[in-house]
């Protein structure tokens, strides 16, 4: 190859060479949208908590399915969530569902609302459709569940995370009123991973301190790496927070 | 200078992607002339063993391309065994994506290879996920002292 020769350092030579081939035979699969690689990023996030509540002893099952059998998934809190699917987790007594893009409704104050990534709710929780004039002119409902019955509330960031990010998740769980989402009690945790945020990118030494330092103080987890794939979130050095 | 292969790699991407790709490598590069200029000991002792400011980009390169454009997709597409959902059932995510174990066999594929060059050219792997060149050069430095 004419670029190789270029290189004095052979293994300059080798890494272009291959590259180029590299390049030529995967730019299909590799070159994707942003939003389509956030989509595979968050998607990446649902099946490791799916897989999480497996191996804590939840049955895990698919509604809503589509006619194929295939599994829709709410992209955007402009959905109509009885058009998708959802997971449901039974395990005795505790039944619960895994729900994306649902809009929260505060504990605090009826207008602070807002969308997490993941959200587990109570099982049958009501999500409510209300018109309001202040969105899209009143034309269309604003669907939202109370973030009472919230059970966990999951975020994915498909990028390197940094402590401001870190803390504004805590921001985030503090919005929802709920106390149980911020503050540690002294009830025995049902199984449930705790509220997570789940961040793409490695964490250096300084910050999984940090990390540990919040899961400390608060029932949260922050998941760093995983654009690693091969996740398996029970795998880590040190058990994850539950509620 | 810039790895051959870099145009020919960025060529492909989607601009917001590819502006994220050339941050992180640029992040990188950065960091390299800083360490050097400031006679870092690790990176001065690194390039004294045949790990040349060229070959450091170069790998900043990968790095950055592992971490902006494969990581990503890694995250649900690299996976073989598990839940059905995502491998035997699919999942669509409106209708630019599906996940699914035939839908993503081309990133499997994709992965595979990158994962198979990283190896041939004995690169460790954590060294195409940190951020920063000094843990990069860190890595190489351990495995030079046979830490690997």
């Amino acid at each position: 190859m004419a670029a190789s020769k270029k290189n004095a350092d052979p293994w300059l030579a080798d890494v272009d060479k291959r590259m180029r081939r590299f390049a030529s035979q995967h730019a299909k699969a590799f070159a994707k949208t942003k939003r389509e690689q956030s989509g595979f990023f968050e998607i990446g996030c649902f099946i490791a908590l799916v897989e999480d509540y497996s191996k804590q002893g939840f049955t895990v099952r698919a509604n809503n399915l589509a006619a194929d059998g295939s599994f829709r998934y709410l992209t955007s809190p402009n959905g109509n969530p009885d058009n998708f699917s959802y997971v449901t987790m039974d395990r005795g007594s505790v039944v619960c569902e895994l729900r994306q893009q649902i809009r929260l409704r505060s504990v605090l104050h009826p207008d602070i609302a807002f969308t997490p990534d993941m959200v587990v709710l109570r099982s049958g929780t009501q999500i409510v459709q209300i018109k309001d004039p202040d969105y899209a002119n009143g034309k269309r409902g604003m669907f939202a569940a109370p973030a009472s019955a919230a059970l966990a509330v999951h975020e994915c960031k498909s990028l390197v995370g940094f402590p401001e990010l870190y803390v504004s998740f805590l921001g985030m769980l503090s919005a929802t009123g709920h106390p149980a989402h911020i503050m540690t009690t002294s009830s025995p945790p049902l199984g449930h991973l705790a509220s997570t945020l789940f961040v793409g990118g490695e964490s250096s030494a300084l910050h999984l301190r940090m990390l540990e330092a919040l899961s400390k103080h608060f029932p949260v987890n922050i998941v760093t790496g995983l654009h690693k794939g091969g996740w398996v979130l029970t795998k880590g050095k040190k058990p994850m927070n539950r509620v | 200078m810039k790895p051959e292969f870099l145009p020919l790699l960025s060529k492909r991407l989607d601009w917001k992607v590819r502006e994220n790709f050339v941050a992180a490598y640029e992040a990188m590069w950065r960091d390299l002339d800083y360490q050097i200029r400031e006679r870092k000991s690790p990176t001065l002792k690194l390039m004294a063993t045949g790990w040349k400011k060229d070959r450091l980009r170069t790998i900043a390169v990968l790095n950055a391309f592992n971490r902006t454009v494969l990581g990503p997709l890694a995250a649900a597409a690299g996976r073989t065994k598990g839940t059905e959902l995502g491998l035997s059932r699919p999942i669509h995510y409106g209708t630019e994506i599906t996940i699914s174990a035939d839908a993503n066999s081309d990133i499997r594929a994709a992965l595979a290879d990158f994962e198979e060059i990283r190896k041939a050219l004995k690169i460790p792997p954590k060294c195409l996920h940190v951020s920063r060149m000094a843990d990069m050069v860190y890595y190489l430095n351990r495995k030079i002292d046979g830490g690997f």
